[in-house]
């Protein structure tokens, strides 16, 4: 298991509502898709739940696990620390059972959306909406601008060698 | 050329391409429009040079989180195009495609009807990939609730209420024999809501509906994959079978023909409301339908297990409870509206303008308390069902509230709830009115 992230690094991972996840279409085109991002610090993996109605991205995945995740918009990062955070990673789709598995996730979305009980207790609503696959994303390269300041070099963390 | 105003609705942007290790970056970028180009300058720890060519994504997304939880104002815009140098030592974006969500424009429920078929896609490749059927989790209740429209019974429990008090006015009332009625014409109620949805999908109606809501556009149970078409109309088949059982039952109890009459009667109402070859709700005919069949027939019907025997009182008392009941029908024609004419759906509403759907409306609840109004001044009820008149400001809120929405289908939900309790309640005073005048 590679080293874990800095903190500092580690907390705008887990306190930003949004993020990029940038996938490879068949053609060799970047796609990419504003989500909310759940990150693990045991583990050190990154998660996004994706439901079925947005699975373009998870065929992509499956095709080409090589993705980037963008971290850089101040305003949604509920931290008094922020850096401008890029990570390059591997991601896999785990979707053999899309009824429940993401719901292991449930405790760090309710970190982020307390409010998403109200939405659960809703979910005749909108059944395909919660049949959700988890995309699971172990970063390899991580790009930090310290502070958010873009004119500045970003600190390189290459997760395999260690830092 | 592009337009300023599309960036200038976002604050930050991200550009997203394959960089030389093959893996997809995103880095953010500062953006100008300059002479309809947009300008790209790249942070430091990517060179200019390794971008130059490259097919990229600018990417600017925007949310408003609400104090409450959740967010509003969501959207986004991705511009794909190819880096190329520009004048000053810039990079510039060639663009040359475009693509967008703005919930604004598209609401998000729209957005999810939208992508309906691409979920159900993806179910059926992952069930090929594992050998085993897929389909949404709902947990039994949850499913049956959404598949038969469990809370639409409301509009069958009000006019069995109805002929209930009637006959109890009369002097008749065998409580066992009331709760029979209600469980059969339950079941037929639900077998008529699925027989619906079955055929609606069949024939197209709730396929290009992409605004359904809870009052409208259907159950979505065959749509979003709650149950297939087979099991859908062995479901409906059931449900009719059942209903006509307990009729049958009652029938034997109070009266074979008069019974068979009105079951038969309302069996061909509730089936062919949608099915072929009839299809009454495609011809501008279901209103109608629904008149006959939660008015005269549900309300007769129940008298009659009741009395033994039928009586004007419980006629005149059936029309205001199969116009209320149609007024629910009728209001939810309305955001339907738009797609049933697209699916060649000729409903009442979509054979008028606003302004004719507006003057029936007000013409069908003035004919609601006309008759409740006349019940006790021809002698065939208590003075005291004209408690059910209480509710006429609820009625001109209804009024009200779906001509300010009309046509719009989000906006429009609460006027439909309204609407909705409007005609129960209603229906429900009416039928104590029955009751306690009776009392009295």
């Amino acid at each position: 298991m590679p080293p874990p992230l800095p903190p500092e690094v580690s907390e705008v991972l887990e306190n930003s509502l949004v993020a990029i996840l940038t996938v490879v279409n068949e053609r060799g085109v970047p796609v990419s898709h504003p989500m909310l991002p759940l990150f693990d610090r045991e583990t050190q993996l990154l998660y996004f739940t994706s439901s079925i109605l947005f699975s373009k991205k998870l065929r992509h995945i499956k095709r080409n696990p090589r993705v980037s995740v963008l971290f850089s918009h101040r305003e949604y990062v509920r931290s008094d620390n922020y850096h401008a955070v890029m990570l390059k990673g591997d991601a896999r789709v785990i979707d053999e059972d899309l009824s429940s598995a993401w719901t292991r996730l449930l405790g760090l979305w309710r970190r982020k959306e307390p409010y998403i009980e109200s939405y659960l207790k809703q979910r005749y609503a909108f059944p395909l909406f919660w049949e959700r696959a988890i995309i699971e994303v172990r970063p390899k390269t991580v790009y930090v601008w310290p502070n958010g300041d873009l004119g500045s070099e970003p600190t390189i963390i290459r997760m395999e060698e260690g830092y | 050329m592009l337009d300023p105003k599309l960036l200038e609705r976002f604050e930050q942007f991200a550009l997203s391409f394959i960089d030389e290790d093959g893996y997809p970056a995103s880095i953010p970028v500062t953006v100008a429009l300059i002479d309809g180009q947009i300008r790209l300058k790249v942070p430091r720890g990517f060179d200019p040079e390794r971008l130059q060519g490259k097919i990229a994504n600018l990417v600017a997304n925007h949310i408003t989180p609400l104090p409450s939880g959740g967010y509003t104002d969501r959207r986004y815009i991705v511009f794909r195009g190819r880096v190329i140098h520009a004048e000053g030592g810039e990079l510039q974006l060639e663009t040359f495609r475009e693509y967008s969500w703005d919930e604004h424009k598209t609401p998000f429920p729209e957005y999810v009807e939208i992508t309906t078929n691409s979920a159900r896609a993806y179910l059926e490749s992952l069930g090929k990939r594992l050998g085993e059927t897929f389909k949404p989790r709902l947990g039994l209740f949850w499913s049956f609730f959404r598949t038969v429209r469990l809370p639409f019974l409301l509009a069958t429990l009000g006019p069995v209420l109805v002929g209930g008090g009637a006959a109890y006015y009369r002097g008749y009332f065998h409580p066992v024999l009331l709760l029979l009625t209600f469980a059969g014409l339950a079941l037929i109620h639900m077998a008529l809501n699925l027989a619906n949805d079955y055929y609606d999908t069949l024939l197209g109606a709730d396929v290009v509906n992409r605004r359904p809501t809870p009052f409208s556009g259907g159950s979505r149970a065959l749509i979003y994959g709650l149950v297939s078409t087979t099991e859908a109309r062995i479901l409906f088949s059931s449900l009719f079978a059942a209903g006509v059982g307990v009729g049958a039952y009652l029938a034997l109890l109070r009266g074979p023909l008069e019974i068979a009459i009105l079951i038969v009667s309302g069996i061909f109402l509730a089936y062919f409301y949608t099915a072929p070859p009839f299809k009454l709700a495609y011809r501008g005919l279901g209103e109608f339908a629904v008149f006959a069949g939660f008015g005269p027939l549900i309300v007769l019907g129940t008298y009659f297990v009741q009395a033994g025997s039928l009586d004007s009182a419980a006629l005149m008392a059936s029309i205001p409870a199969g116009l209320l009941i149609m007024l629910i029908l009728y209001v939810n024609e309305i955001p339907d509206a738009l797609f049933d004419k697209e699916a060649g759906k000729r409903t009442l509403v979509t054979r008028l303008s606003k302004r004719g759907v507006m003057v029936l409306l007000a013409a069908f609840l003035l004919l609601v308390y006309l008759f409740i109004a006349l019940i006790p001044v021809l002698s065939l009820g208590p003075p005291t069902v004209l408690i059910a008149l209480t509710t006429i400001p609820l009625s001109l809120r209804v009024f009200k509230e779906v001509d300010r929405n009309f046509g719009n289908q989000y906006a429009m939900i609460p006027s439909m709830s309204l609407n909705v309790k409007n005609s129960v309640v209603t229906c429900i005073l009416l039928a104590a009115g029955y009751f306690v005048g009776a009392l009295l």
